[in-house]
């Protein structure tokens, strides 16, 4: 019983950071994911039209962006999120000790690169689903690359790539906890916090409870995806493509 | 930037831990794939093949497994399941025991949270591979299906000679990309005492000063390392899952 009373009482503070630490908590681990999501969808839309360009072009300009993209690609998926975090911090900060909230700029550039590496694949893999004909009725329309490109292929590929993109940004919700060891004071962090001074009798409610906080906003977001889906204008088939003409 | 240093990487004293760290991360990788792999299975099976209460019962744990950050499950074990006991048996079943003691004399390394960490991200992995199974399983055509329990075949014989081998198919590359993620996942032990790659990593640099050499050295770790299981995956899929009509 105590435990829950306990639990109810610092609510707030999961939710909106420890006073102090405010904005912290839920609230900052979906404003990381709310910068950082748009954020890596800016990097990996040209990104990935740039790899696309170098599958289907002979250019040697073209080859050589689209090899240096997908190797820049490998190099940050190969790497676990938390390397990633380090790396970056002693880059912006040239220490690896003392990091607070002021890191926080540095897991959101982290953060970024981690989704868009992740992000260029989805959205690689939508722009490779665009059928032909519908782009050859494009340009037999006559309508320019570049028009071809924002009026219909990036249009088409971003329906396809929709499931798997709701996913991504649900593993990147999560994957916020990961900024504890920066001391970001996000949900995880503050729960910890919380614990460590004094409460510790508390651990396993607490837990639960962080469970259930993390799983809460996942779910939600696993169901507007859904939604989404299901819209008639957005559903991921091709064939709901506009009509050209 | 004077005077960078990669000899560091070989000096004795960190190259001991250096190694160390590489077969934690090895072990703790094999052991909680393989742990996944059962528990995925089961829980798959359950939540694909079992009667309605089996079935939600499957799907609340394969939704605890996957929505709630593999951090917060390693914690979970590490930190909370052990305030479950009173603090005297805490310490002497978990921490003081002989096989404990033994094995941090032979090894350095304190089981428990080895164990907490191994079980998280088996637990975590399990989540997401059920649900890669159950699409690997509903993707069999219903004839087939029914001509085997027609046939009168037993569910071993069921599981053995129609599920895994056509299953595997939709469902193969789907696990190992996940089993690859888990393995990036074994970077967690740097919140824990549990000296991994990366931990044995942050110690190097924080006893030699030496950041940007060191995390260099565990970046090119996890990008070889990344490129291999990747590049085995690959074969594997060629190998394994031409098609098989």
């Amino acid at each position: 019983m105590a435990d829950l009373i306990f639990l109810w009482s610092q609510v707030p503070n999961l939710l909106f950071g420890l006073p102090a630490q405010r904005p912290g908590g839920l609230l900052l681990s979906l404003l990381l994911l709310a910068a950082s999501f748009p954020a890596g969808m800016l990097l990996a839309v040209p990104a990935a039209v740039i790899r696309r360009r170098g599958e289907t072009s002979r250019g040697l300009l073209a080859l050589i962006a689209a090899r240096v993209v997908e190797s820049i690609t490998t190099v940050i998926r190969a790497l676990p999120l938390v390397l990633l975090l380090l790396l970056v911090a002693l880059l912006s900060s040239g220490r690896l000790a003392g990091l607070g909230p002021r890191e926080i700029p540095a897991a959101w550039i982290a953060l970024t690169l981690f989704t868009a590496a992740y992000q260029i694949e989805i959205l690689l893999g939508g722009l490779r689903a665009v059928p032909r004909d519908v782009i050859e009725a494009a340009q037999a329309a006559g309508l320019r690359p570049l028009a071809v490109l924002f009026e219909v292929r990036l249009p088409i590929a971003g329906r396809a790539a929709l499931p798997a993109l709701t996913g991504q940004a649900i593993s990147l919700f999560k994957d916020t906890s990961v900024v504890l060891i920066l001391g970001i004071p996000e949900l995880f962090t503050t729960a910890n916090h919380i614990l460590n001074s004094g409460w510790e009798q508390y651990f396993v409610g607490m837990y639960l409870a962080l469970g259930a906080l993390y799983f809460v906003p996942a779910w939600a977001i696993g169901r507007f995806a859904g939604w989404l889906e299901r819209r008639p204008r957005l559903a991921g088939s091709v064939s709901s493509a506009p009509a050209l003409g | 930037m004077v005077g960078l240093d990669f000899s560091v990487w070989l000096r004795p004293e960190y190259l001991s831990l250096l190694v160390r760290g590489v077969a934690v991360t090895l072990v703790v990788a094999g052991l909680s794939s393989v742990l996944a792999i059962g528990l995925g299975l089961a829980l798959g099976l359950a939540r694909t093949y079992g009667g309605p209460l089996l079935r939600r019962l499957a799907g609340a744990a394969i939704a605890a497994g996957r929505n709630v950050p593999a951090l917060v499950h390693v914690f979970f074990w590490a930190f909370a399941v052990p305030r479950l006991l009173p603090p005297d048996l805490r310490r002497e079943w978990l921490f003081t025991n002989p096989l404990a003691t033994d094995f941090q004399a032979m090894t350095g390394v304190q089981i428990f949270y080895a164990v907490a960490l191994t079980l998280g991200l088996a637990i975590n992995t399990a989540g997401y591979l059920a649900e890669i199974f159950r699409a690997g399983w509903e993707s069999i055509p219903r004839p087939v299906l029914d001509a085997a329990r027609a046939t009168g075949l037993g569910r071993r014989a069921l599981f053995t000679s129609i599920l895994w081998p056509l299953g595997l198919p939709v469902a193969g590359p789907a696990a190992g990309n996940r089993l690859i993620h888990n393995f990036k996942n074994t970077a967690l032990a740097a919140f824990l005492p549990v000296p991994d790659f990366l931990s044995a990593v942050t110690t190097a640099l924080s006893d030699s000063f030496r950041a940007i050499e060191f995390l260099t050295l565990a970046a090119v770790f996890y990008i070889v390392a990344g490129l291999i299981l990747s590049r085995a995956l690959g074969a594997w899929e060629k190998r394994r899952l031409v098609w098989q009509t």
